[in-house]
């Protein structure tokens, strides 16, 4: 596992769900957010999917997801798979991750950090701030 | 077609530490011909711990990739965070560990470009610097 490239990571969003066609394998990414509004903390989303597209991958990976409270600077949860095979370093890889029940401690910004063997390849912020939406008030 | 399973873990734990079900498995499938899909249904444990240690294994550069991951320090000063990479001399700041990172990594990509340029110009320190340096970043095209 340790001899496999360092992926390089070209897209990470995060969306509600992500449907994926049975014949040809495209990708629907239902509902992108980067800001969330719920009306108290703590609050626990019951599920919520990372799309990651890499690069340069090839051999077995597990990656890792850890959610980060900038402000506190503190790792409020983590989502990691089993170990799991890219056939083709020249290709593309795309990675969709399912997280379930990811808390969410207080309001302010969070990251969404990936690591690929336990090597960090990058992120994706998301703001959680009191409901509702501004342009809802 | 290759399948493989992914197991979930065992158990996933809410923010007052209560049990859950397990999920149900989840399986990978991969079919040749078209952009791979990794996908994992995974739950989310709670912690609250955080690394001081990082291996940085982005670039930011397309010009070059990261051949092995660099160990990086993580520091926090005041409202500052300081990512530094020891083995260089370098580091990189910014108001959170990501911002670090990528400041860190563009000082890294000039410092490689930089030497490259002035190879034949290095006296024995730059030189053993750049040989570092080579063995952690490399120009893509090069494998």
């Amino acid at each position: 596992m340790s001899d496999a490239p360092i992926p390089t990571l070209l897209a990470m969003l995060l969306c509600d769900q992500i449907i994926i066609e049975a014949g040809s394998g495209k990708k629907t990414l239902v509902g992108l957010f980067d800001s969330m509004h719920p009306p108290e903390v703590p609050f626990m989303l019951p599920s919520m999917w990372v799309y990651a597209r890499l690069s340069d991958a090839e051999g077995s990976y597990v990656f890792k997801a850890e959610i980060v409270h900038l402000d506190e600077d503190k790792i409020v949860g983590t989502a990691q798979t089993a170990p799991i095979t890219a056939p083709h370093r020249l290709g593309f890889v795309d990675l969709t991750l399912q997280l379930q029940m990811v808390p969410f401690v207080k309001f302010g910004k969070y990251e969404f950090q990936l690591h690929a063997n336990g090597i960090y390849i990058g992120r994706s912020t998301l703001t959680v701030q009191k409901g509702p939406r501004p342009d809802l008030r | 077609m290759a399948t493989a399973t992914l197991l979930p873990e065992s158990v996933r734990l809410t923010p007052v530490g209560q049990n859950r079900p397990v999920p149900s498995k989840k399986v990978v499938v991969i079919r040749e011909g078209y952009v791979p899909t990794i996908s994992a249904s995974v739950p989310t444990k709670k912690l609250s711990t955080r690394s001081k240690r990082v291996r940085l294994g982005v670039i930011h550069t397309p010009e070059l990739r990261i051949k092995r991951a660099i160990p990086v320090e993580v520091r926090r000063k005041d409202d500052q965070v300081l990512a530094i990479a020891h083995d260089f001399q370098e580091f990189g700041c910014g108001e959170t560990m990501g911002d670090a990172l990528d400041d860190l990594a563009k000082g890294l990509a000039e410092l490689f470009f930089r030497l490259d340029e002035e190879k034949d110009r290095l006296g024995s320190d730059l030189r053993s610097l750049r040989a570092k340096l080579s063995d952690y970043v490399e120009r893509r095209g090069k494998e």
